[in-house]
């Protein structure tokens, strides 16, 4: 069963179209990620599943309720309250982590579950030092985040977005903005969450991480999705001309 | 030393006078503390409701907050001060001395802070908006919970200056007769022709102005404890 469906989803910024007409589906439990050169609209593309970028024409439903649909040309949105939570059952990481700089570690964690799910603060405490174990940062929880290297940032930003027990995880290029030997720590973490089952749509330049740990690779062109499949099929024997020649360029690098 | 035991006489003669005539100083310090009081206490939040109108989604909004700040920074607070005074009245609105001030200082101070405010929210970058939205946060939480506070060790220290100028500021209303510290001072220098009152009331605005940078120096501390520090 699709846990999250696009039909024909186009994305213009004013005269420029950045994505043109994109359908995708994920099952739950899947992990796909995203490939492709920068300015393919792939940022956009998941930036759009919760309402970061409104969509110009198309549908998207997540977990079979509909956050937005097109009648006669114009999109129609769920109303703001449904909206709200339906995007909910996403959850997202950015590539820049965007933590809250004036909040401890464990508040950064726990003041959406309580701000937003309404939840107590000792049940969003306790949630949030499990995660914070299990991401490997517990003894990190009092202190704030610019006391953080890049890498435990980042992991506290997965920790962040689990907090809200989301059904999907949206990240957009998670180790792009990282020093090479902070990678390894924040894909680890991934790696973990795939293990569970937990589904994920990743953007990243990380074509061996891909190859690892997706179940499906999608790749991204000039606004469409030129070519998908299993990651082994996409990665190691592409078929269409273009995903050779990115591929082929990833790597010379 | 020598100095000091030739003119004893003076000296003492000094402070005494300076302890005679310290009591209506005070006096007059007291109206200038109580006006300045009034003042921040109303315009620090009426001064955000408009620098929030200033980046209203909502056009009307931003059109009204941007002709408010137009005005009152664009015209002289002493023309405003006379206006509500001597100029309501006529229009049916008659507001005592203190009152008048307080109103003028008010409307003047909400619109300079207004400014502060809204260049501390629009400094916040635009990750921070991204991350509680996709948090689940509604608009209202993301600028009450993450943007404002946020703003605070940015926007004290431009308070801090806009306060120190309010106290001085404060010396105008002696213009619309209200016994505050400056006319105190100024009546104590006609009556004994001697200047010594216009000393103490520096030394009084000096302590007025030092005892506000201590607060505000504690406060931009304690909200700046997240940014570190580079030792």
């Amino acid at each position: 069963m699709a846990i999250l469906e696009v039909q024909n989803l186009v994305k213009n910024f004013g005269s420029l179209q950045v994505l043109k007409g994109i359908d995708f589906e994920t099952e739950k439990g899947q992990v796909t990620a995203i490939l492709g050169p920068s300015g393919s609209g792939k940022s956009t593309f998941i930036r759009c599943l919760n309402r970061l970028e409104k969509i110009t024409s198309g549908k998207i439903s997540i977990d079979n309720e509909v956050l937005a649909d097109t009648q006669d040309g114009k999109v129609v949105y769920a109303p703001e309250k449904e909206a709200r939570r339906i995007c909910g059952k996403t959850g997202m990481v950015f590539q820049s982590f965007n933590l809250f700089p004036h909040m401890t570690v464990i508040d950064n964690i726990t003041a959406a579950p309580i701000t937003v799910q309404k939840r107590s603060q000792a049940e969003a405490e306790e949630t949030a030092a499990e995660l914070l174990k299990r991401v490997g940062l517990l003894e990190k929880a009092k202190q704030y985040p610019s006391s953080l290297s890049g890498g435990q940032q980042q992991r506290v930003a997965i920790a962040r977005a689990l907090a809200l027990k989301p059904e999907i995880l949206f990240f957009d290029e998670p180790t792009s903005a990282l020093d090479p030997e902070l990678t390894g720590e924040v894909l680890r973490v991934i790696r973990d969450l795939a293990a569970e089952h937990m589904t994920m749509l990743i953007v990243t330049h990380e074509i061996e991480f891909a190859l690892g740990v997706a179940d499906r690779v999608v790749f991204m062109d000039g606004g469409h999705i030129v070519e998908s499949g299993t990651a082994d099929a996409l990665i190691n024997h592409p078929k269409n001309e273009r995903t050779r020649a990115f591929l082929n360029r990833m790597h010379e690098v | 030393m020598d100095f000091l035991a030739e003119n004893w006489a003076h000296v003492v003669e000094w402070f005494s006078y300076s302890g005679r005539i310290l009591p209506s100083l005070l006096q007059g310090g007291k109206i200038t503390l109580l006006v300045f009081a009034l003042t921040l206490v109303l315009s620090l939040p009426l001064g955000l409701v408009f620098g929030l109108m200033r980046i209203s989604k909502i056009p009307p909004l931003r059109w009204i907050a941007s002709a408010y700040i137009w005005v009152l920074r664009g015209t002289p607070l002493l023309l405003q001060l006379y206006f509500v005074y001597y100029g309501l009245p006529s229009m049916g609105l008659t507001l005592e001395a203190i009152p008048s001030a307080v109103v003028a200082f008010t409307l003047n101070y909400s619109a300079y802070f207004a400014e502060i405010y809204r260049g501390g929210i629009q400094s916040i970058d635009r990750g921070q908006y991204e991350a509680a939205k996709a948090l689940g946060y509604t608009g209202g939480q993301t600028m009450w919970k993450i943007i404002i506070p946020q703003t605070l060790s940015r926007i004290i220290p431009p308070i801090t200056n806009e306060t120190i100028t309010l106290v001085k500021d404060t010396a105008l209303i002696t213009s619309i007769s209200i016994s505050e510290l400056l006319r105190a001072a100024k009546g104590a220098v006609n009556r004994d022709l001697d200047t010594t009152a216009f000393l103490l009331a520096a030394i009084l605005y000096l302590f007025f102005t030092l005892i506000l940078t201590i607060i505000f120096k504690f406060t931009e501390k304690r909200f700046s404890r997240h940014i570190r520090r580079e030792s």
